[in-house]
C-alpha cells in the first residue's frame, strides 16, 4: 500500500465540499424514485385503486369509532368549522364514487354515507348553518334575504345528490328537490351575479360551481332541468368572473359581481372538477391554465401554488401552511389532485402523491392508510381525487 | 575504550488524542448517525401524530406543536440528509485516494 499523506485543511474543506455536492447531485434527483406510486396504485379506470382502499377503509372506521371521530372533528374544529363540513361532504363524495368502482362495498359505504349525512342534517337542524361556517359570518348583514350560505346548501346537495346516484333514497330525494335544489336556483335566479352567498355579500366560485353540479345530479336523478341557468352562469362567468392576469376565474365577488378575491389555487382546482359535468371544455381550459400557472415540481416531487408564481400573498386558513420559496400550498397541492384524478392526468397525480408520500408523513396500519401531516378533511380531498370518475361519468352519458 | 553505543531511543508514541481523531468520512457518518437517531427516537416516541399540529390542519397545544415541528424537522433531515452523508462519506474517500493519495483520516 502507498504512502498515505495529510491533506491541508484547504485541501480538506475542498474535497468535503465536492464529496457533499456530488453526493447531492446524485441522490437528490433520484429520491423520488423511493416515494413515486406505481400508477396502479393510485388510478384505475375500473374498480379501485389500492391506496384509495385502504384511505377509504381508515375513513369509514373514522365514522364508526366515535370516539375517533369526536377527536377528529374536535381537532378540526379547533381550528375551522368548514373543515368539519367539508370532511364529511368530500368523504360522502368520495364513497358513492367507490361504490360505483367496486359494487361490492357499495352496503357498508352507503351506510357510512347515510350515517355521516344525517349526523350533517341534524346537526344543521339544531345549530343552523353558523354551526358549520367560520365566525366572520354573522360579522355582517347577508344581502339575499333570508339569509343562507350556498356553502352549505350546495355541499349538501351534492352530498344527496351522490349518495342517490349509488342507490336513490326517497327522503334524500325529497330533501335535495325541495330544501336545496330548488332554493339555490331560485336564489341564483335572483341573483345579479347568478351566484349565491356563501359568507355575507361573498359568493365563493368553489361553492357556486358545487351547487350547479348538485343540480346537474338533480336532473339526472329527478324531473328537473337547470341547463338553462347553468348555461347562463357559464356565460355570465366567462364575461365577468375571469381575472384578466391569469385568465382564471376568479375566486371569490360580491353578489353583484364585484371582484374579492383573484383565483387561488384552493378555489381553482375544485371549480376545475365541477366545471367537468357543467361544461367540459371550459373546465379542461381552466385546468390547464391552472396547470400551467400553479403547478411544478423539483426533483420528480409535484406541488400546487396558492398563487401564481410572482404574485405574493399572505398564508390563510383557506390556503392552509405555504413553504417558504417554492410556495407550495398544502390546501392547493392536495386539491390539485382532485383536478388531476377529474382529468385522468396520471402523470401530475403521481407526482403529487410522492409527495404526499414524502411530506405527509404517511401511517399505513391494519389495511388502513392515513395522514398524520393531514387532518380528516385533508385525507378526504386526496381519497376523492383517487377515487373521483363513475359519477360525473354517470353524469355525462345521461345527457341535459 | 569506546563508548558504549546508547540504546536507541524509541520513537514517541503518537498521541491518543490524534490517534483517535476521526477523518471526514467517519464525521460524516457520524452526523448522519446522530440525525437518524434522533428522527428514531422521536418516532418510537409517538411524535408522528402532533405533525397535524406543526403543519396547522389541526389545533393542538404548544407541547404537540413543539413535538410535531421536531419530529417534522428531524424526519426531513433524516431523509435529505442522512443518505447524501453517507454517500459524501464514501466519495471523499474515494476522491481523497485518487486525487491525492490520502488516508481516510484526512
Amino acid at each position: 500500500m502507498g504512502t498515505m499523506r495529510l491533506l491541508s485543511p484547504f485541501k480538506r474543506l475542498l474535497l468535503k465540499a465536492a464529496s457533499l455536492l456530488i453526493a447531492a447531485a446524485v441522490y437528490l434527483p433520484l429520491m423520488h424514485l423511493l416515494y413515486r406510486p406505481g400508477a396502479a396504485e393510485i388510478h384505475s379506470d375500473a374498480g379501485a385503486a389500492p391506496m384509495a382502499m385502504r384511505m377509504a377503509a381508515r375513513q369509514e372506521r373514522i365514522w364508526t369509532d366515535k370516539s375517533l371521530l369526536g377527536g377528529e372533528i374536535a381537532k378540526m374544529r379547533r381550528a375551522n368549522a368548514e373543515w368539519d363540513f367539508m370532511g364529511r361532504s368530500f368523504l360522502v363524495w368520495s364513497l358513492g364514487n367507490l361504490s360505483l368502482r367496486d359494487p361490492t362495498r357499495a352496503g357498508s359505504s352507503l351506510a357510512a354515507m347515510d350515517n355521516i349525512i344525517d349526523e350533517t342534517l341534524r346537526l344543521e337542524r339544531e345549530g343552523g348553518m353558523y354551526v358549520f361556517l367560520m365566525g366572520y359570518a354573522q360579522a355582517k348583514p347577508w344581502v339575499q334575504k333570508p339569509e343562507r350560505s350556498i356553502f352549505i346548501d350546495g355541499e349538501i346537495a351534492l352530498m344527496l345528490g351522490v349518495r342517490c346516484m349509488v342507490r336513490p333514497r326517497q327522503d334524500y330525494l325529497d330533501e335535495l328537490r325541495r330544501r336545496r335544489v330548488d332554493v339555490m336556483a331560485e336564489r341564483m335566479e335572483a341573483s345579479p351575479s347568478l351566484s349565491c352567498e356563501s359568507y355575507p355579500d361573498e359568493c365563493w366560485t368553489f361553492c357556486n360551481t358545487t351547487a350547479l353540479a348538485a343540480m346537474r345530479v338533480s336532473d339526472r336523478l329527478l324531473d328537473t332541468d337547470h341547463s338553462q341557468l347553468i348555461r347562463r352562469w357559464i356565460t355570465y362567468s366567462k364575461a365577468n368572473l375571469i381575472d384578466p392576469r391569469t385568465g382564471m376565474l376568479i375566486s371569490a365577488y360580491t353578489l353583484d359581481g364585484k371582484a374579492i378575491y383573484r383565483p387561488e389555487g384552493s378555489t381553482i382546482w375544485h371549480v376545475c372538477h365541477c366545471l367537468c359535468v357543467l361544461d367540459e371544455q371550459f373546465g379542461r381550459e381552466q385546468y390547464e391554465l391552472a396547470k400551467k400557472q400553479l403547478a411544478d415540481s423539483i426533483v420528480g416531487f409535484g406541488y400546487a401554488r396558492e398563487w401564481p408564481a410572482g404574485i405574493e400573498d399572505q398564508m390563510d386558513v383557506d390556503s392552509g401552511m405555504v413553504v417558504p420559496v417554492l410556495g407550495a400550498s398544502v390546501a392547493s397541492s392536495g386539491l390539485a389532485c382532485l383536478a388531476a384524478g377529474t382529468y385522468g392526468d396520471v402523470d401530475f397525480l403521481c407526482g403529487l402523491v410522492t409527495t404526499i408520500r414524502l411530506g405527509g408523513f404517511p401511517i399505513a396500519r391494519d389495511g388502513e392508510l392515513w395522514h398524520a401531516g393531514a387532518n380528516q378533511v385533508g385525507d378526504a380531498v386526496l381519497l376523492y381525487g383517487l377515487t373521483v370518475g363513475p359519477i360525473w361519468q354517470k353524469l355525462k352519458e345521461g345527457g341535459k | 575504550m569506546t563508548e558504549p553505543s546508547k540504546p536507541s531511543q524509541p520513537a514517541p508514541a503518537e498521541s491518543p488524542r490524534k490517534k483517535r481523531r476521526l477523518g471526514p468520512p467517519a464525521r460524516m457518518l457520524i452526523g448522519a448517525a446522530f440525525i437518524s437517531a434522533a428522527y428514531f427516537i422521536f418516532h418510537l416516541l409517538g411524535w408522528r401524530q402532533h405533525v397535524s399540529a406543526a403543519y396547522a390542519t389541526s389545533a393542538g397545544t404548544n407541547a404537540a406543536l413543539l413535538m410535531g415541528a421536531a419530529y417534522a424537522v428531524s424526519y426531513f433531515a433524516t431523509v435529505f440528509m442522512g443518505p447524501v452523508l453517507v454517500l459524501a462519506a464514501g466519495i471523499y474517500a474515494v476522491l481523497a485516494r485518487m486525487f491525492f493519495n490520502a488516508g481516510s483520516t484526512d
